[in-house]
């Protein structure tokens, strides 16, 4: 049995999702978190059900691939029971996809969630009232403190039946309607969106598009144009008779302040920065002890064992695998992904995109992308998935560039471990800088170029909350162990590799070969570059190489400062990771791949040998 | 000197007369059009010989009766079809200005008659839950300073005269922050579908929560805060409850 969560963005289906089947999908408090299906299962009174976790959409009659997906699936009779997760604050506009959703006559529930944030905004939301109406069964939950959640699968599998509620839509189009499927063997739901001009078969839409016209001709308007003012009116009169409005606490509205230009501007730039600097700080300070704390308790000891070579090298290599992983990647990684879920679940990122519309619209982007671009500085691979929330083509191509280029928290331990550390924290925000003007003037000459519409923003806020203890640290945790599983055995493997390498005279050729480009070119020693193809499996290795070539992890008694800050920043520019190349393919094929690739390894190198050119 | 060149020179003087109502001269009119002073004396001597305007001895000129009728004539040309171009086929308005003055000398009366019936209706069918039409605003009101929204080219760097704001109804882009709004109708076609999704439909009551200096806005529709680009909030047409 095959069960769907439906509803509008941002009203909690992912955390009901993970409440209902344990798996940890993304949560946040932005629209479109999720963009594709996501599936899981669960064992109730010993029978498995399928749950899907679908995006969420405004109505079923669009054309953006989030509203297609739901409604073939719909359409295709592919869910056994659909649970209608509804915004219990927001619930007019909700019922409005509701209307829509009730209309395929599957088994529903209706989940009113954010119940705990009714009492807030002044209402109260009868919930019996309301399932007398629709009839079919409503609960109310509060996802986020886990009150109602348990109801759900119970309630669903108990007493979830078609609704009886259906909107009275204009005379003309029932008429229409029903000539339709007498004409044609579809059911009403596939009948009215013909009617609106959307499906598959085309003799039906031909004589859909007769009916239509002649609507619109009598009443000066479209059948879809009809249909959405009746759904709307009716959502009204169902949201006035079961929602009581009570005195709305007076409180400060915080959108005061961060959706102006002065001071939210401000703002937002303390918030970036305070950000980079904090997770600096905190993170070279973990480094320091993590660091000595491997030196003296472990490197120290091993070496004064006196073992033979080959197991000497092994052992070290193992040792400064670990030491990278740990010392330095993981205090940098873990404190990034909190601030970055803080964020997430505060809902300022949707502030930063209306404040960041205009500056983006100048490099053919609109706010919206902002988010994906943020999130680039957790990780690229899930920033590059969510692109997808861009409406065109041409967006999603200039974001493609954009976002591989924004530092991910990889890059952040690259940038805080060798310039922040050893060079100095001004100059490792000052890669930032740098990095930033290359995204705005990347984005000014892409936009210029590349053909195709450019598409304004149209996005609902989120609604502030404070982001709760517990969740922040689960979600940054999620993604840590996920470093912690796939990326320190790499590590660890790699640097064993490399340290047998290095043993047998592999890396040497290798570094031999490359040394007069690396020394001439760039000005940084040859096992510096050969370190920088290490970055093409995941960025963090990097780093990880170049300490075991270098032999220490205190990198700045073998290189100089302008060493060390150049190829930082190439590193940092330098080709995308592998995982962000495989998803990057998988959403924009291969040609864009192939062009983001060698653009960012291009400008890698101009940018490393334009600084060796000034600082010789 | 060409037909098209004499309509431009005209459809400048009115536009002129009716936005800024003060003494025009040749060298105003070389600005305005971005034409060489010289040739603009010339030329308007050429149309004065024809009986198009006048000079008064401070050397500000006025149209006659026969050079207004002209002007007239390619300036209401100019607004059907930069309505056309840009309310109904969704160009941007200064393209659809500089494309309109080029199409309104060529076009032919039958063919403008037909386009402005045309935007009427779909001005009629914009407004489905009330009758009266946005055409009329569209090409009356909409353009109440024919100098700020450039109908000419080149004459943008006037500062314009009186305010831009509009008795009927204007667009978000010029309403005020925090007192309710109902909708009138929205005439951009490509972001009807989500803003109708949304609730932004005529008769519903909004209230513009902000608006930043680009004319982004945060409107809110149904409790809920929206955020739109100001290319977006320029198509919502709105009037004050
Ligand atoms: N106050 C409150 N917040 C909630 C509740 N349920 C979910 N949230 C928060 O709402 C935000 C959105 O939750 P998601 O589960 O990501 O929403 P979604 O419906 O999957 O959103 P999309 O994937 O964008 O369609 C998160 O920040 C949640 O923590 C609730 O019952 N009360
Ligand atoms: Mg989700």
């Amino acid at each position: 049995m095959k069960i769907g969560l439906i509803g509008n963005p941002n009203v909690g289906k992912s955390l009901i999702f993970n409440q209902l089947t344990g798996l940890g999908v993304e949560v946040s408090n932005y629209p479109g978190t999720t963009v594709g299906l996501e599936t899981g299962h669960v064992c109730y009174q010993r029978e498995k059900f399928e749950i899907c976790d679908l995006p969420g959409i405004y109505s079923l009659d669009g054309d953006s691939d989030e509203e297609k997906l739901v409604n073939g699936m719909l359409e295709r009779h592919e869910l056994d029971l659909v649970i209608a997760i509804l915004d219990a604050v927001h619930l007019e506009r909700n019922l409005y996809l509701f209307f829509q959703v009730a209309e395929y006559g599957l088994p529903l529930l209706v989940v009113l969630n954010m119940a705990d944030e009714t009492e807030k905004s002044g209402i109260s939301v009868d919930s019996q009232e309301l399932s007398k109406i629709l009839g079919c069964p409503v609960i109310m939950t509060a996802a986020i403190h886990g009150r109602g959640t348990g109801q759900i699968l119970p309630s669903a599998l108990s007493s979830a039946c078609p609704a009886i509620v259906k909107v009275a839509y204009d005379h003309h189009i029932e008429a229409a309607v029903r000539s339709i499927m007498g004409n044609f063997p579809v059911s009403r739901p596939v009948a009215i969106l013909s009617l609106e001009g959307i499906g598959a078969d085309q003799e039906m839409l031909d004589s859909s598009v007769a009916i239509a016209n002649e609507i619109e001709n009598r009443h000066k308007m479209s059948p879809r144009q009809i249909i959405s003012a009746n759904r709307h009116h009716f959502a009204e009169q169902v949201a006035g008779r079961v929602i009581t409005d009570r005195q709305k606490k007076p409180g400060f509205d915080l959108d005061r302040l961060l959706t102006k230009g002065i001071p939210g501007i401000p703002i937002m730039a303390v918030i970036l920065i305070g950000i980079l600097l904090v997770v600096f700080t905190i993170g070279s300070w973990l480094e320091g002890i993590i660091v000595f704390f491997f030196a003296s308790y472990l490197v120290a000891p091993l070496l004064s064992l006196g073992l033979p070579p080959l197991l000497q090298q092994l052992s070290i290599s193992v040792l400064l695998g670990l030491q990278a992983g740990i010392g330095i990647a993981f205090p940098f990684i873990f404190t990034f992904y909190i601030f970055i879920s803080i964020l997430e679940d505060s809902g300022y990122l949707t502030r930063a995109a209306f404040l960041a519309d205009q500056a983006m619209h100048r490099v053919g982007l609109h706010g919206q992308a902002i988010i994906p671009m943020i999130l680039g500085f957790g990780c690229t691979v899930p920033a590059v998935m969510s692109i997808r929330l861009l409406a065109s083509r041409r967006e999603r191509f200039i974001a493609s560039f954009l976002v591989t280029m924004i530092p991910c928290s990889a890059r952040t331990v690259i940038i805080a471990g060798v310039v922040a550390t050893f060079v100095g924290i001004w100059w490792a925000l000052s890669i930032y800088l740098i990095v930033f003007i290359l995204v705005v003037l990347t984005g000014l000459f892409l936009s210029r170029i590349t053909p195709g519409e450019q598409f304004g923003m149209i996005m609902e806020m989120a609604p502030l909350r404070a982001p709760q203890v517990v969740n922040v640290v689960k979600k940054s945790w999620r993604k840590i162990s996920e470093f912690l599983t796939i990326a320190m055995p790499l590590l660890i493997i790699s640097s064993v590799i490399l340290g047998l390498l290095q043993y047998y005279g592999v890396i040497l050729a290798f570094t031999n070969f490359i040394e007069p480009f690396s020394t001439m070119v760039l000005g940084i020693p040859a096992y510096a570059t050969t370190a920088l193809m290490f970055g093409i499996l995941r960025k963090e290795m990097a780093l990880g190489a170049l300490v075991v070539l270098a032999g220490t992890p205190a990198l700045n008694t073998v290189m100089t400062n302008v060493q060390l800050y150049t190829w930082a920043i190439i590193s940092v520019l330098f080709v995308p990771c592998i995982s962000t190349i495989a998803v990057l393919y998988r959403q924009m094929g291969l040609k864009t791949v192939v062009l983001v690739t060698t653009y960012t390894v291009i400008l890698g190198i101009v940018i490393g040998a334009g600084i060796h050119l000034a600082f010789p | 000197m060409e037909s098209s060149e004499r309509e431009d020179y005209l459809e400048a003087v009115l536009v002129r007369s009716l936005a800024v109502q003060a003494h025009t001269s040749a060298k105003d009119l070389a600005a305005d059009l971005s034409i060489g002073e010289e040739t603009v004396s010339a030329d308007l001597k050429s149309l004065e010989e024809q009986g198009d305007l006048v000079f008064d001895e401070t050397g500000a000129l006025s149209l006659t009766v026969q050079g207004r009728t002209i002007a007239e004539r390619v300036l209401k040309k100019h607004r059907v079809l930069q309505c056309f171009l840009g309310e109904i086929l969704g160009m941007e308005d200064h393209a659809a200005s500089d494309e309109a003055c080029v199409l309104e000398h060529s076009i032919s009366d039958t063919a403008i008659n037909r386009i402005g019936n045309y935007v009427k209706s779909a001005g009629h069918r914009r407004n489905w839950h009330r009758g009266n039409t946005s055409y009329n605003r569209l090409i009356n009101n909409n353009i109440p300073n024919p100098v700020a929204s450039g109908l000419v080219p080149g004459m943008n760097k006037i500062p314009p005269a009186g305010t831009s704001s509009t008795p009927l109804g204007s667009t978000l882009t010029d309403a005020m922050e925090s007192v309710p709004l109902a909708v009138i109708g929205i005439t951009g076609g490509e972001y009807l579908h989500r803003l109708i999704d949304l609730g932004v439909i005529p008769g519903e009551v909004v209230i513009l929560k902000r608006r930043l200096h680009n004319n982004a806005v945060v409107l809110q529709v149904k409790e809920c805060d929206i955020a739109l680009s100001p290319e977006i909030a320029g198509t919502i047409l709105v009037e004050k409850m």
